[in-house]
């Protein structure tokens, strides 16, 4: 799988407007230039009405600019093309299933690419067990699954179209403490086993810093930054700026960087937070 | 009396599936508590009997002393509001300020009341620039705000929320939060909120956690987000403390809040050295 062809998808200048010309008018997304390399993990963060969901639905082209443009491979394409190596996950997914096994609703997308019955079989297994699901959830139906089975039960509906890009807008939202860090581990296994790009729509700071490669940070419809999640942390104001959350691991060490312990740039984890405080105070 | 007591209280829903076997639990005036716990634990059964959206298989619910039953149902839903998880599920109007006067146009009250109280909870949500929008037009969080908007109009002596902030941005959450907050000070409301959010749990006077249909632990948050249940989150900081302490720095273990922590690691710092 490492050496399958994943999509580029180039950003230029992109801005939607909803009701154009009507007193409703409103300014969604402003001039956003941002590719994504192929295989990449990019969080997109901002606060609600930021226009990340609006953002999202650009990639897989479920929206079109009203200015500016996207290109996938360098390429205008048109929207089922784009379907095909680009998925997108909706907030709750899982208000979608309606077969009456996991495993039927799994197949749906995969039939409607016109498969052979052994291939939809394959890819639905396949699907499955990227998401920790197995045989005996594939038999139940969706509706005697726990929230986080149901929620990956979903994605697995996602995946199994075998997509090159994969879109989830806010995938651990209502999710348990550790349903939120199943969906989290499989989205991270997915990009690093199989180089599956990943976009993932979050307001959570935590989320976004520890699995993905590059966070994307949208303030009303403009993209104010777009680097590392070291590159991100060392900015804790442009965070508040946007209205998110510094984590709060990260919010000790602004505060003691304010107080003037010499410490370099906070760290998002516990253990490596703890080192550079107690280095900054051997040395200060 | 608490504003809400449940004793022993079970439900098993239609085809058999028992969700909660035996809780007792209690909310006073004034408090506000976190429910915390896996998903399917039961936490949302609880939440859903608490207002009467659901009826007890076995033993009781009180609101102020009056059991929760058929005959008092419209009087406890006036008294105890619920906000869900899905804002789109509670939406009953197209337009934003129309959905907020939806509750508060079925309680017999003077329209000037009325659009004052629409007013009050619409500032209070941060939607008052939004009141003439469509609301599915609105995003997500933005709509979780009008659910919101709906259940303050209502002015109830107690607010049910379940997972009804996990939409919110974390600006919204904390001016949600803070007007709460402030109405729990001022007129004694009581707060359930049910949550996965440790940041949320932290701030509450109390937090139940619930497992497998029953409530298995309760106190503080400090004490119960303590980081040694694997189903739960730890409190934010708790790891950092932990870190500090084992390198010999006087800290609280369960910092709540980042200046807390600050200012002990700042104190100390000669002692360390």
């Amino acid at each position: 799988m490492g050496g399958a062809v994943r999509v580029r998808v180039t950003l230029e200048r992109v801005s939607h407007r909803f009701f154009p010309g009507t007193p409703r008018e409103t300014v969604a997304l402003e001039g956003v230039d941002l590719e994504l390399a192929p295989g990449e993990f990019l969080a997109l963060v901002g606060c609600t009405g930021s226009g990340k969901t609006t953002l999202l639905r650009h990639l897989n082209a479920q929206l079109r600019p009203t200015a500016g443009r996207v290109r996938w491979d360098g390429k205008a394409l048109p929207a089922d093309a784009v379907r095909r190596r680009v998925a997108l996950a909706e907030q709750f997914p899982e208000d979608a299933l309606f077969a009456d096994t996991v495993a039927e609703d799994v197949a749906f997308g995969p039939r409607n690419l016109g498969l052979s019955a052994p291939q939809v079989a394959d890819r639905v297994r396949r699907a499955l067990a990227r998401v920790g699901l197995g045989e005996e959830h594939a038999r139940r139906s969706p509706f005697a699954l726990s929230g986080g089975e149901r929620r990956r039960a979903a994605l697995a509906g996602v995946l199994a179209m075998e997509p090159e890009l994969v879109c989830l807008d806010e995938p651990t939202a209502g999710l348990d403490w550790r349903g939120c860090g199943e969906v989290l581990e499989l989205l991270a296994r997915l990009n690093r086993e199989e180089g599956v790009g990943v976009v993932l729509v979050t307001h959570r700071m935590e989320e976004a810093l520890r699995f993905a490669h590059r966070v994307a940070l949208l303030r009303s419809g403009r993209l104010v930054l777009a680097g590392d999640p070291e590159t991100v942390l060392a900015r804790p104001d442009l965070l508040r700026r946007c209205g998110l959350e510094v984590p709060p691991v990260v919010r000790v060490q602004e505060l003691l960087i304010r107080r003037g312990l010499a410490l370099a740039s906070p760290a998002l984890d516990a253990a490596a937070a703890a080192q550079r405080i107690l280095r900054a105070l051997e040395v200060g | 009396m608490p504003r809400v007591a449940a004793t022993d209280l079970s439900f098993v829903y239609p085809g058999g599936v028992q969700a909660l076997g035996g809780v007792d639990f209690f909310l006073e005036r004034g408090e506000v508590v976190a429910l915390v716990g896996p998903n399917g634990s039961g936490k949302s059964t609880l939440a859903r009997l608490l207002n009467g959206l659901l009826l007890p298989t076995g033993g009781e619910v009180r609101v102020e002393g009056v059991k929760v039953e058929p005959a008092s149902l419209a009087w406890v839903r006036r008294q105890v509001a619920y906000v869900g998880p899905n804002p789109a599920n509670a939406v009953v109007a197209p337009v934003v300020e129309e959905d907020t006067a939806f509750g508060p146009g079925n309680l017999d009250l003077a329209p000037e009341e009325i659009r004052r109280r629409v007013d009050r909870a619409l500032a209070d949500t941060g939607l008052t620039e939004l009141a003439r929008r469509e609301v599915r037009f609105l995003s997500g969080g933005q709509q979780a705000r009008v659910a919101l908007a709906g259940a303050l109009a209502m002015e109830p002596a107690v607010l049910i929320l379940d997972e009804a902030t996990a939409m919110l941005d974390p600006r919204s959450r904390g001016l949600v939060l803070a007007v709460l907050r402030r109405q729990v000070r001022r007129r004694g409301l009581a707060l359930l909120l049910v949550t996965h959010d440790p940041a949320e749990a932290a701030a509450a006077d109390r937090v139940v956690v619930m497992k497998a249909g029953r409530a298995v632990r309760e106190g503080p948050p400090a004490g119960v987000l303590d980081g040694t249940d694997p189903d739960l989150p730890p409190l934010p900081l708790a790891e950092l403390a932990r870190h500090l302490a084992v390198a010999g720095m006087d800290v609280p273990s369960a910092p709540r809040r980042a200046g807390e922590l600050a200012a002990a690691v700042w104190g100390g710092r000669s002692g360390c050295a």
